[in-house]
């Protein structure tokens, strides 16, 4: 008997229960249902199911209402979601301007180029180091995160405070000698006659080509044009920082030596005309003295005779 | 109905919020009526329904132009319901034993609370159906719709709708079987 029912099943059920039969479907379902309780059972199983499943509209909720209630959550959540944007964007642009920042200082803003002119110039460099130029000097420095030294130029004189940087050592270039720093004060000196380092605090490495040589405090090293070996002593006074101090201070100076200084200080020609002068030590220390002053202290010193010429100024 | 949808979702993607005004309004109802069944809190189904809306406002770029719009607000609000009791399990436990507790106070198990226990378990039962099984049961229970219909919307065979259709009852028959025989004998 449930033969004739084989194409009776889950889906025919659906179709009947809602309305999808065939008129021939309809007939075989009711006789398939009348045929076994079960299958009735089955039938009125559905049929509740179908029935409870549909939803209860409530018809109390005013849906323009709740539309209302959505618009105010939605301008809220547009401007919380402004409000991040505008956070995102204010990130974003302080990253990159940092970042420029940061490579302008590294890139453009380490170099530095300086010429001193008629006065002495005081220049802080962009690794916080100080450098005090002699007139008609120059200097150039390249420095920042991309170099691993501080690489500075240099000509003429000049005095360095450098700042302590033990991963970026402060290296001075000037005729054919480097002079390598490692935190301290001294003054370089180079003409076409030669180099002149004197330490004042601290250690320096002075090297050429060849050779190589470390001075501390109070020593000094000149090197001439061609020199192969680097020989170091002791520096007499302070008579180099006469152009930061404005202070002349002889220590057991050669007299050659002070009329060296006074002759680039004042631009002037003194002449020591009588070579054993040259080595007689002199110590004193002269502060904003004029050049006749100065000449006086000396000539009373040594009972020497100093000549006004035409030019140049004669000491015998 | 599909093209119908296709140039509401084109209007919203663009901005239009009369659209999405309409849509709301045209779905809100039974949309809310549905997450009601999985919610069982009336406020809470709103709000359930009001995350599916600003989420598809804020992010309307996103939305896919193809698709039957209905379905596509079922399954948001069925999702988006069951995150819902997912945050809210501790909360919702409590209220079940609570619910429970004051049931047996009464003792007066009619007919009238069984249907609606029947009810809440066949809504349950719903939502646990596979998904395009689910979806298709729903168009043509919560929205009526019938079976040409429902194969238009989804752009499937009537037969599928068929075979999805049978399969539902199916399923749903095993799972609220021992209510129906309660029912049965409490109608008799």
């Amino acid at each position: 008997m449930d033969k004739n029912y084989t194409h009776i099943n889950d889906d025919m059920l659906a179709k009947y229960l809602l309305g999808e039969a065939t008129v021939a479907e309809i007939e075989q379902v009711e006789d398939w249902a009348a045929s076994n309780p079960d299958h009735h059972k089955q039938l009125d199983d559905f049929r509740t199911i179908l029935e409870k499943s549909k939803l209860h509209i409530d018809h109390s909720i005013d849906e323009h209402q709740a539309l209302e209630r959505l618009n105010i959550r939605l301008q809220k959540e547009t401007k919380t979601i402004g409000y991040k944007f505008v956070l995102r964007w204010v990130a974003i642009i302080a990253i990159i301007f940092s970042t420029g920042l940061f490579c302008y200082n590294n890139l453009i803003g380490n170099k530095i180029n300086v010429n001193s002119g008629e006065n002495t110039l005081t220049q802080v460099l962009p690794d916080g180091s100080t450098t005090i130029l002699n007139k008609q000097s120059s200097i150039s420095f390249v420095g920042g995160f991309f170099n691993k030294t501080r690489e500075v130029k240099l000509k003429g004189e000049a005095f360095f405070k450098v700042s302590a940087d033990k991963s970026k050592p402060f290296i001075i270039s000037i005729n054919d000698v480097q002079v390598t720093v490692v935190g301290t004060a001294f003054n370089v000196k180079g003409d076409e006659k030669g180099t002149v380092v004197i330490v004042e605090s601290g250690i320096v490495k002075v090297n050429n080509q060849k050779d190589s040589v470390r001075l501390t405090a109070g020593e000094k090293v000149e090197v001439f044009q061609n020199q192969v070996h680097l020989t170091k002593g002791e520096n007499q006074g302070k008579l180099y920082n006469y152009y930061y101090t404005n202070e002349l201070v002889c220590d057991g100076t050669p007299l050659a030596e002070l009329i060296a200084v006074l002759n680039e200080k004042f631009k002037v020609n003194i002449v020591i005309v009588n070579p054993a002068l040259k080595v007689l030590p002199i110590s004193t220390s002269f502060k904003n003295e004029s050049l006749k002053e100065i000449l006086n202290v000396i000539a009373e010193t040594f009972k020497i005779k100093v000549e006004y010429g035409q030019g140049v100024i004669k000491l015998k | 109905m599909e093209n119908n949808d296709t140039h509401l979702i084109g209007l919203i993607k663009s901005g239009n919020k009369q659209a999405f005004d309409e849509v709301f309004l045209k779905h809100f109802k039974s949309l809310h009526a549905y997450a009601f069944t999985i919610i069982k809190e009336k406020d809470d189904a709103e709000e359930i329904v009001q995350n599916v809306f600003v989420r598809i406002w804020t992010k309307r770029e996103q939305l896919k132009e193809d698709g039957f719009l209905k379905s596509f607000l079922y399954r948001s609000v069925h999702n988006e319901s069951l995150n819902y009791l997912k945050h809210q399990k501790v909360r919702s436990n409590f209220n079940i034993h609570y619910a429970d507790a004051v049931k047996n106070d009464t003792g007066n198990l009619n007919t009238e609370i069984m249907a609606t226990e029947l009810e809440k378990n066949i809504h349950s039962a719903i939502n646990e159906l596979p998904e395009k099984c689910r979806n298709v049961f729903q168009l043509s229970r919560f929205d009526q719709m019938k079976y040409q219909e429902i194969a238009d919307a989804l752009n499937i065979s009537i037969k599928t709708v068929e075979n999805q259709m049978g399969k539902a009852l199916k399923i749903l028959r095993l799972k609220v079987v021992d209510f129906l025989i309660l029912i049965f004998i409490l109608l008799k």
